[in-house]
């Protein structure tokens, strides 16, 4: 039986809580993984290692965390990202809300995409898919 | 890769507060992956500005006495911000405890008095010597180049030390 988005919440919010050496009751749906959780870079891998297994997914490479945007000079302009690169990332990641960064596409709000919900949504579709 | 991260030493009162500044340049190596249209500091090194820091008021408030200072833990290690060349990080650092062995501290990192790091985190420290006699040479080489060193990173902001008092 596939799991309810409720047991997936619980199953990524042990997972970022591990991770990111959180307690619990910071993990939610909306906290976002390096404003309120204090993820850095080399807390991603770890984030996507821990989720294969928990999930017993692959996860490629650019899939959760797409790395390929900021080494393409056609979508960052300056410290905003281009329209191009904008759809780029929205395309690269269904998994996430663009609502707020469409207003301003500043590259240094950039991480606020990524948030527990973003995850969730990701591993959802994962399992769907499968 | 040269990785004393720390360029000068602004306030320093001892055995208590450090400040230190780390000025961000596009000749560090890591940044050509990290990344490469968008170079920033990794958040990883901003803690270690913050670290190494901490690790020089331990060096003066100790005589220098510690070779090895390693971080032991960091706890509640929030990132507000990116830190990108050009920009100067600042990190000041509190002193909570400072035992012989281990030390903990508050630290607070800040770009044009942006915050974009805060951290609880605390060190481990002793001389080679200690844990192995074979190695006190090492805490003997090591020992006067920390002190150059840290009188290299408190004189251009001329501050004074063995005083415990600091000049800004």
């Amino acid at each position: 039986m596939a799991p309810s988005r409720e047991q997936l919440f619980e199953k990524v919010r042990d997972v970022l809580s591990d991770a990111l050496g959180v307690d619990e009751e910071e993990v939610s749906p909306e906290a976002t993984l390096q404003g309120d959780l204090g993820a850095e870079s080399i807390d991603f891998l770890d984030i996507v290692f821990r989720l294969e297994k928990e999930f017993s997914i692959k996860i490629p490479k650019g899939e959760l965390f797409p790395d390929d945007i900021l080494n393409n000079p056609e979508y960052i302009d300056g410290d905003r990202m281009t329209p191009a690169g904008l759809e780029t990332l929205k395309a690269a990641m269904p998994h996430a809300d663009f609502s707020k960064f469409e207003e301003s596409p500043i590259v240094s709000k950039m991480p606020e995409l990524f948030t527990v919900n973003t995850i969730v949504n990701y591993v959802e579709g994962k399992l769907a898919a499968a | 890769m040269k990785f004393g991260l720390i360029d000068r030493i602004v306030e320093h009162v001892r055995g208590e507060h450090i400040v230190a500044l780390k000025a961000v340049t596009l000749a560090e190596e890591y940044l050509a992956d990290h990344f490469p249209t968008y170079p920033v500091l990794p958040g990883v090194l901003m803690l270690e500005a913050m670290t190494q820091a901490a690790a020089w008021l331990v060096r003066d408030a100790l005589d220098f006495e510690p070779g090895v200072i390693l971080l032991r833990e960091a706890k509640n290690v929030t990132y507000k911000s990116f830190v990108r060349p050009g920009n100067l990080l600042r990190v000041e650092v509190t002193c909570r405890r400072l035992a012989r062995g281990e030390s903990d501290f508050d630290g607070l990192g800040s770009c044009d008095e942006q915050e974009v790091v805060k951290a609880r985190f605390g060190l481990r420290h002793w001389a080679a010597g200690r844990a192995e006699g074979f190695l006190e040479s090492v805490d003997r080489r090591i020992l006067p180049d920390a002190r150059a060193q840290f009188e290299s990173l408190c004189r251009a902001s001329r501050l004074r030390h063995g005083t415990g008092a600091s000049v800004r």
